[in-house]
C-alpha cells in the first residue's frame, strides 16, 4: 500500500472521528472474507504485544491486516496516552500492516463509537482481517461484541481463583481464550480454571480452546493463528457468522438512537419533571416517542 | 476534537525521560499523545505519522543529531506530501542548532528546563488550524 493510499486512509478515519459522512466506493458491502476479530482482556495481560504478533504472523501467511488499537481517554481532560502501537514490532507498518491508535473518546464500553465505521472502511479498503484491539477491561465492558466475529479474550496468570472464573461478564464473550505470560508460574492453573469455565460453552458445536501464549516470544502465536482461522470457518459453517453481524448492527443501531435522543433532549430534566409531578412517566415516553417520530417525519420529508 | 501528536526519538538516543514528561504533560492538556518506542528509524515515524494522521511530530533528541535527525523527517514528509505537519523539537539542543532547526522551518525548540506550559501552548497556537476542522 503506497503511502498517499495510506494516508487517504488515515484522513477518512479522521473524518469518521470528527463525526464526518465519508463517501468511499463499497462502504455498504461486506467483503465476503473478512475476518473481524476483537482482542479484549484486562490491563497489562499484554493485549498488544499478542496483537502485533497475530497481525505480523496473519501478514506473513499473505492477509492484508488492519490493526484499530483503543486506549481509554482521561474523563477528567479528554487527553490520552495511546500507547498499545509501542508494544507492537515497529516495522509492521513497513511491512503493510495498517495500524491506527485510537482514544476511547468517553465510551464506556471498551471500544470508541468510530469503531464499527473505521472497520467498515478498512473493508472497503480491501483489509481482509481487522484486529481489534480493546481497552483494558474489567467485567463487564462488552462493546466489542457489537462488531468483532470472534473474540479473543487474553488473561495473563494469577488473576483469581475459580469463582471469578464463575462471574458473570467479560470471561462470557471469548471465542478464544489465550492465557498469556505462559512462563510465569501459576499459569497452567489459571489454564485448567478457564477450561473448566469453557466447560459449558455458549454455542453447540464450538468449544472455546484455551492457548498458551508468551506473546514476547511469539511462542503460543501459531497455534492461536490456526485457531482464529477454525472460529471463522464455524461461524461460517454453522450460519453464526450472519446472526451476530445482524446483531452487531442492531445493537449499534439501538445506541445511535439513544445517543440522537439523549443529544436533543436533556432525560435529567425529564426525569427531574416526573420527580417533580409536572408529568406522568406515562406522559413523558409519550412526549419522547412523539418527537422521535416527528424529527424522523422531518428527515423523510427532506 | 484533542489534537493528536507524535512523540519519538528516532535514531540512536537512549534518553526517553524527558519526552515520557512531556507526554504525561500533553495528555494532562487535553491532547492524544501517541508514544513510539526508542530506537525507531525516521523511516518508521514519518510511516506511523501518516497512518495515525497526526497533527504534530515531537522529535526528541540528546545525542547532539537533532538537526540531521530533523531534516531527514521534512525531507520524507514532503516527499508524502504530508508537509502540513507542525514539528516540535525537544532534548539537548545546542546553541549552533538553533539556527539549523530555524533553516528547517522548525520553530518550537525546547530544551532542557522549558516549562511545560509553554510547550503546550506553542502545540495550540501553532498546530494547522485546517487539519482539524472540515476541509
Amino acid at each position: 500500500m503506497q503511502l498517499s493510499q495510506q494516508r487517504a486512509l488515515a484522513r477518512q478515519i479522521s473524518a469518521l472521528e470528527r463525526g464526518e459522512p465519508v463517501a468511499v466506493p463499497g462502504l455498504q458491502e461486506m467483503p465476503p472474507g473478512l475476518h473481524v476479530i476483537g482482542v479484549t482482556g484486562p490491563p497489562g495481560a499484554g493485549k498488544s504485544v499478542l496483537v502485533g504478533q497475530l497481525a505480523k504472523h496473519l501478514s506473513g501467511l499473505g492477509h492484508r491486516v488492519g490493526v484499530l488499537a483503543v486506549d481509554p481517554s482521561s474523563p477528567v481532560t479528554g487527553g490520552a496516552i495511546l500507547g498499545d502501537r509501542l508494544r507492537m514490532p515497529v516495522d509492521l507498518a513497513g511491512s503493510g500492516v495498517f495500524i491506527r491508535s485510537l482514544a476511547s473518546r468517553g465510551a464506556l464500553g471498551g471500544l470508541a463509537a468510530v469503531v464499527p465505521a473505521c472497520v467498515q472502511v478498512l473493508a472497503a479498503a480491501g483489509f481482509e482481517c481487522v484486529v481489534i484491539e480493546t481497552v483494558g477491561v474489567g467485567q463487564n465492558e462488552t462493546d466489542i461484541l457489537t462488531i468483532a466475529d470472534t473474540v479473543l479474550l487474553v488473561q495473563s496468570p494469577g488473576a483469581g481463583d475459580d469463582i471469578q472464573g464463575l462471574k458473570a461478564g467479560i470471561l462470557e464473550i471469548g471465542d478464544v481464550f489465550a492465557v498469556n505470560k505462559c512462563d510465569l508460574p501459576g499459569s497452567q492453573q489459571t489454564v485448567n480454571t478457564l477450561r473448566e469455565v469453557v466447560d459449558a460453552p455458549r454455542h453447540v458445536g464450538w468449544r472455546p480452546p484455551v492457548i498458551c501464549t508468551t506473546a514476547l516470544a511469539g511462542e503460543g502465536v501459531v497455534q492461536l493463528v490456526e485457531v482464529l482461522g477454525q472460529h471463522r470457518q464455524w461461524l461460517e459453517r454453522s450460519g453464526e457468522l450472519s446472526r451476530r453481524r445482524l446483531r452487531g448492527i442492531e445493537q449499534q443501531l439501538r445506541s445511535a438512537l439513544l445517543q440522537a435522543v439523549q443529544s436533543r433532549h436533556s432525560l435529567s430534566d425529564i426525569a427531574a419533571r416526573v420527580i417533580n409531578g409536572e408529568v406522568t412517566l406515562q406522559q413523558a415516553i409519550a412526549q419522547l416517542v412523539t418527537s422521535v417520530e416527528v424529527s424522523k417525519s422531518r428527515a423523510e420529508m427532506e | 476534537m484533542p489534537i493528536r501528536v507524535l512523540l519519538c526519538n528516532p535514531g540512536l538516543d537512549g534518553h526517553d525521560r524527558g519526552v515520557k514528561v512531556v507526554a504525561r504533560s500533553l495528555r494532562d492538556a487535553g491532547m492524544e499523545v501517541i508514544y513510539l518506542p526508542l530506537r525507531t528509524t525516521v523511516e518508521q515515524v514519518v510511516q506511523v505519522s501518516i497512518q495515525e494522521d497526526v497533527d504534530v511530530i515531537g522529535i526528541s533528541n540528546l545525542s547532539a543529531t537533532i538537526v540531521p535527525t530533523c531534516e531527514h523527517v521534512v525531507k520524507l514528509l514532503r516527499e508524502a506530501r504530508a508537509q502540513d505537519v507542525l514539528i516540535v523539537a525537544g532534548g539537548i539542543v545546542l546553541k549552533q542548532d538553533r539556527e539549523g532547526l530555524q533553516a528547517l522551518g522548525i520553530q518550537g525548540v525546547f530544551g532542557p528546563g522549558s516549562p511545560m506550559q509553554e510547550i503546550v501552548s506553542y502545540i495550540q497556537e501553532h498546530v494547522r488550524t485546517s487539519a482539524r476542522g472540515p476541509q
